[in-house]
């Protein structure tokens, strides 16, 4: 038996003696038995009461019914946010000692790295100086060393940290090495750019901060189609006030207070009378532009039909916003009572950048009349695309500027049917005639065969590092992830090296593979420039967060990444040049197009893929520094060893493809130790490989000075192990393209 | 380059704004006959301004609860039985269209209107206190002197029976 089973009884049964005893106010002969029933009522009052009080505090139209957000990009971190994050949220008790000892040893060997680059000694005699204390002036700054660990309470230690950020980087700023590899005069120029935060190419300093922008983004739960009924909890809490003011009522003797009870039981029993009616909506949606250049601005127009047969009196529609555009006029929410056969019009501007934007859904909330009722479901609609391809021609990088950078890279030891003459060789049976050196014939009397040298085009694979860790960003205003960054700077690359004649692959290296074969041609550049427009890989919302950390019987350490983004499918497709193009679909997903519309798929399998690199940072999904950030307990061996694991895990699959011969570009934000340990990887197999590296960090907070430091370091590392490095200050403006210069 | 503005959230004067501060102004008005009242009904609707300017939920309920508190103090003293129901319902009222107010200011820019919206929300209220006061006003005047219990009991039943309504 339910609770509304035992209440309607008793309802029925009050009603009958309150009417008894409204007609017949003698009808209670026994004091007792009324002051027993005043009692009783005394009673529920104080019951009504607390359920009312309660019923406030906890009845509030929670965060469930609430639209949700549109129209701004994902909120991208800052490299060193997470750090901060963590060192704000441990506590000084016993209890987060481990944590806390994990945040200092990351800081100690950021320290001792800095000590021995400055002053041109060993890691271990750097790392004695730290434990020392004798490396700065700062007090606070000294707890970096292993001496202060303290397994009991610890006060003040976010300061202590901020202190050992600012030290190390203030240290890391002065320093002018002699022992490490200098950078180059331009990498010099943009490098102190990016410190300085100059207008123009730099983050906009404090942007954020000064316009007073906070994250209360809110999101729908749901997938298209479904829907949830709830109670809002608005009107909870009126029958205990009911209840109370007709217990005070007694206890006065006021008639009139009794009365004011009606007041709650009417608007009890109108909070009960309706459920919020279904969304019966027929949605059409238009687009201004379908293929729009970057900047330029799309108008949506959405026009809502309520095609039920009911007043829809409250219904509030939010387009969802795909996520990498923003809306720069209008709104995509909207609020509105909808008569039957009614349809209510919005219209809103996104300003278009690089990828393709689907428009297929729509979060609906409608309520009943008195608002107590709420139905919120996300509703599929058809789909408007909206496909914005930079033009990646435009800033292109040409073969030139790049041989450059991997000089001495492309000469070829074979010899084979070129025209540029090589050397001669003795005769054999079935050199053909023609090769057969007739001077020297005449000369020695020996037959010769003359040898060329062997044409081979460059083979170049772009490799475009599109972790979760690699979703930061050095302006929280735009939110432009370093991903794009890297996804614009590819194209220029592309685009230029296919100009010069190179033969160009393209790869993702992240949890959602892509990999499209080295090839050369129209159809192929095409292929390859499509691709990072569209492929889900470059998407501006960050991939699902690892929410595991696995490790095989034999010890090593494996990253299960979990959702829709982890499981793909992998069909191959014939092109039309011959090659194979590599394709992935999320299972279940959406399909994502690589090759050309006719190309058959010919094959499929099912594979899970690791991103052993990120973790997520915060609410907002947004992943960095996993490795930096969250392996702090281990020794500097250890975190490597940890780092070259989740590059080995993460080039599993795509190592396998890259062609033997082939350089690689790998663009990367150098945000965690893995995306460095991933270009070594791929030295160690051996690939020339030039890493390009947009410099997202910023300075205006001790953590995030740390991680611009850290970056530094790995770049510096890349280039002692003899990987090339370029770096540069991307725009912040997602719709001016990379900045690429060579 | 298209400049990117950063999303302000301003002020929007809506119907429910206004509507709420009338009903809360109609309940002080109701309570002026009582000192005490006409001091804790002054104190609601400044706590309901606040709230509607701070947009806090939590400070326009407790608005509600004190003109409330405000219309039961003068009911059990001086009050008149219209003057209570007007209290009552007031105070009701200006809660309800508050909240209201504040709900859609959440899930809509300030360019957006929901003058339809909030008129159907408020004429739906209205209905309600309007046909409950005159059951309550009908109720009072026609129960003879005596049969408290009968009322109490009758209050106690339709909140009971009002929960039975709907989970």
């Amino acid at each position: 038996m339910n609770r509304r089973q035992l209440l309607l009884p008793v309802g029925v049964l009050a009603a009958g003696a309150g009417v008894a005893l409204t007609l017949r106010p003698g009808l209670v002969p026994s004091p007792w038995l009324t002051s027993g029933f005043v009692l009783g009522v005394w009673v529920v009052g104080l019951l009504g009461a607390g359920l009312a009080v309660l019923g406030r505090l906890t009845g509030d139209d929670g965060e469930t019914g609430r639209l949700p957000t549109a129209g701004e990009r994902p909120a991208y971190r800052v490299p060193g946010d997470g750090l901060a994050d963590r060192t704000a949220a441990v506590g000084a008790s016993d209890r987060d000692a481990a944590e806390r000892d994990r945040i200092r040893d990351r800081l100690r060997d950021v320290t001792v790295a800095v000590l021995a680059r400055r002053e041109g000694i060993g890691e271990a005699d750097a790392a004695d100086r730290v434990d020392a204390g004798d490396w700065t002036d700062d007090a606070a700054a000294l707890f970096a060393g292993t001496d202060s660990r303290h397994d009991h309470v610890e006060t003040g230690f976010a300061r202590r940290v901020d202190a050992v950020a600012d030290a190390v980087a203030d240290l890391f700023e002065t320093d002018t090495p002699t022992g490490a590899a200098a950078p180059t005069d331009a990498e010099d120029t943009d490098a102190s750019e990016a410190a300085d935060g100059s207008p123009g190419t730099g983050p906009e300093s404090g942007s954020a901060a000064e316009s007073g922008t906070t994250d209360d983004s809110v999101t729908l739960d749901l997938d298209p189609g479904e829907e949830l009924l709830e109670r809002s909890g608005r009107w909870r809490g009126i029958q205990g006030l009911a209840l109370a003011v007709t217990a005070v009522g007694i206890l006065v003797g006021a008639p009139l207070v009794i009365l004011t009870g009606v007041v709650g039981v009417a608007f009890a029993a109108y909070a009960r009378v309706w459920d919020a009616p279904a969304p019966t909506l027929a949605v059409e949606r238009a687009v201004s532009e379908t293929d729009p250049r970057p900047g330029e601005r799309v108008e949506v127009t959405l026009s809502v039909r309520n095609r039920g047969d009911r007043l829809l009196p409250d219904v509030r529609i939010c387009d969802d916003v795909p996520a990498g555009l923003r809306v720069v006029d209008g709104t995509p929410r909207h609020t509105t009572a909808l008569r039957p056969g009614k349809t209510a019009t919005i219209s809103y501007t996104v300003e278009a950048v690089r990828g393709e934007h689907s428009f297929d859904s729509l979060a609906v909330v409608t309520r009943d009349i008195s608002a107590a009722s709420r139905r919120v479901a996300r509703l599929p609609t058809e789909s408007a695309t909206v496909a914005c391809r930079p033009p990646f021609g435009e800033h292109s990088v040409s073969l030139g500027d790049l041989a450059t950078l991997l000089s001495g890279r492309t000469e070829v030891a074979e010899t084979g049917t070129g025209v540029s003459f090589h050397s001669l060789r003795e005769h054999r049976r079935g050199d053909p005639l023609g090769s057969l050196d007739w001077g020297h014939l005449a000369k020695t009397g020996e037959f010769a065969t003359r040898r060329y040298d062997e044409p081979r085009t460059v083979r170049v694979a772009v490799l475009v590092d599109a972790r979760a860790a690699a979703y930061v960003t050095a302006d929280e205003r735009h939110r432009r992830p370093a991903v794009d960054v890297c996804t614009c700077a590819a194209g220029a690359l592309v685009a230029g090296l296919l100009d010069d004649g190179a033969v160009v692959g393209l790869g993702a290296v992240g949890p959602r593979p892509c990999w499209v074969p080295a090839g050369n041609g129209r159809d192929h550049r095409e292929r390859l420039l499509r691709t990072l427009t569209s492929h889900e890989a470059f998407d501006w919302q960050p991939p699902e967060p690892v929410t595991a950390d696995a490790v095989s019987p034999d010890g090593e350490r494996t990253h299960r990444a979990t959702g829709p983004t982890a499981r793909v499918v992998r069909s191959a497709a014939a092109s039309e040049d011959g090659g194979v193009t590599m394709a992935d679909t999320p299972a279940g997903g959406r399909t994502v197009a690589v090759s050309d519309g006719g190309s058959a798929v010919v094959e499929g399998e099912s594979a899970v893929v690791d991103d052993a690199s990120a973790v997520a940072e915060g609410e907002s999904g947004t992943v960095g520094d996993r490795t930096a950030e969250a392996d702090g307990s281990a020794s500097a061996d250890q975190h490597d060893a940890d780092s070259a694991a989740t590059a080995k895990t993460l080039l599993d699959d795509l190592g396998t493809r890259l062609p033997a011969d082939a350089q690689v570009v790998f663009c990367t934000p150098l945000a965690d130790d893995a995306s460095a340990a991933v270009a070594r990887q791929l030295r160690a197999r051996g690939h020339d490989v030039l890493v390009a590296s947009p410099d997202v960090t910023r300075d205006d907070t001790p953590c995030r000075r740390l991680a611009g430091v850290e970056r530094r370091l790995r770049l510096d590392g890349l280039r002692r192990d003899g990987v090339a490095v370029h770096e540069w200050t991307p725009p912040t403006d997602p719709t001016a393209g990379a900045g690429w210069s060579a | 380059m298209v400049g990117v503005s950063v999303v302000v959230r301003e002020h929007r004067l809506r119907l429910s704004h206004g509507l709420a501060v009338a009903a809360a102004l109609a309940t002080v008005g109701a309570v002026r006959v009582g000192r005490i009242g006409l001091v804790a009904g002054l104190g609601g609707v400044l706590l309901l301004a606040t709230g509607l300017v701070w947009r806090s939920r939590g400070l326009v309920a407790l608005a509600g609860v004190g003109l409330f508190a405000a219309t039961v103090l003068v009911a059990a003293g001086p009050g008149t039985l219209v003057g209570t129901l007007v209290g009552a319902f007031g105070a009701v009222l200006a809660a309800d269209f508050g909240t209201f107010a504040l709900g859609i200011d959440r899930d809509v820019d300030s360019s957006v209107a929901t003058t339809r919206v909030e008129a159907l929300h408020a004429v739906g209220s209205l209905t309600v206190a309007l046909l409950a006061g005159g059951l309550g006003y009908a109720l009072f005047r026609s129960v003879p002197r005596g049969s408290t219990l009968g009322v109490v009991a009758l209050l106690f039943a339709a909140a009971v029976l009002a929960a039975v309504l709907r989970p």
